[in-house]
């Protein structure tokens, strides 16, 4: 059966019109429609309530970083007529680096949605993958020695 | 199907008698395990199933892979199926070469000591070519 949905997850049903976060009446109307955008386009389970305040920080970060963007290649340029280095460059970075480190913890990120991301624990090697990778093409001859695989 | 059973050296015996020791040795449930299969089946077919259980634990093979004790004596490629891969049939050779048998429930361990041996023996006969050293 083809599949519809990028994703197969299912929650249990509790009376909410809706079990994605919403965005804070708080917000910004850039950081709002962030929000939005990325509610939206993840599975219904990636966040929890308790994601809320981080998620909102990512988004103000990622309003800051266009504002700053916007002001460094439109008005204001890198560099002004006394050569110094615009303050919106400070604020695009800053902005920038803390948006990449929460839409990490946030699992927002190329590398957290790769089903196959790299373990904290890798698997044991079989002893044929080892000869393998060891190029190990001698199956015993006399001229056989040094100690091949060292797992012994 | 029946296929014919392999003829157990001495070698072999002993492996396979140290397989059963050591997989009782694993766990107190395995002990069990192997106890009561002991009751119920032959002594070699037990000893066979604790030697396999310890290949695959000591060379942590996949599933896909075959032991030692499962390997044929013809290679057919790296894509080969079970038991016929390159690498299955090699260290199943360098087992035999090495006076080794294919029981070994530790066949890394063993592959080890056997050529540290084999250095030895021929560092010493080495040594014994060249003569006495006389030191005066």
């Amino acid at each position: 059966m083809a599949r519809l949905y990028a994703t197969d997850d299912t929650l249990d049903f509790d009376g909410q019109p809706t079990r994605k976060l919403r965005p804070p009446s708080r917000l910004a109307p850039r950081a709002k429609a962030i929000f939005v955008r990325v509610v939206s386009n993840v599975a219904a389970g990636h966040f929890r309530p308790a994601d809320q305040e981080l998620l909102e920080r990512y988004c103000e970060a990622q309003a800051v970083a266009e504002m700053a963007a916007a002001k460094l290649f439109g008005t204001d340029g890198l560099v002004d007529t006394s050569g110094k280095l615009s303050p919106w460059f400070q604020a695009h970075t800053v902005a920038s680096r803390t948006a990449s480190s929460l839409a990490s913890r946030l699992r927002l990120t190329v590398s957290a949605r790769t089903s196959k991301a790299v373990k904290t624990q890798p698997g044991p090697s079989s002893y044929y993958d080892l000869m393998e990778l060891e190029g190990d093409d001698d199956d015993g001859g006399d001229e056989a020695d040094g100690d091949r695989l060292g797992r012994a | 199907m029946t296929t014919e059973e392999t003829k157990l050296t001495a070698t072999d015996l002993d492996a396979l008698e140290r397989a059963l020791v050591a997989v009782c040795r694993r766990s107190p449930e395995d002990a069990a395990r192997f106890e009561e299969m002991l009751r119920e089946k032959d002594w070699r077919e037990v000893c066979e199933t604790a030697a396999y259980s310890m290949q695959c634990r000591t060379l942590a093979l996949k599933c896909w892979q075959a032991p030692p004790m499962h390997s044929g004596d013809v290679a057919y490629g790296a894509t080969a199926t079970y038991g016929n891969k390159t690498s299955e049939v090699r260290l199943r050779r360098r087992m035999l070469r090495l006076g080794i048998s294919i029981y070994e429930p530790d066949p890394a361990a063993a592959i080890a000591k056997a050529e540290r041996a084999r250095r030895a023996a021929r560092r010493n006969a080495r040594v014994a070519a060249a003569g006495p050293a006389y030191v005066s």
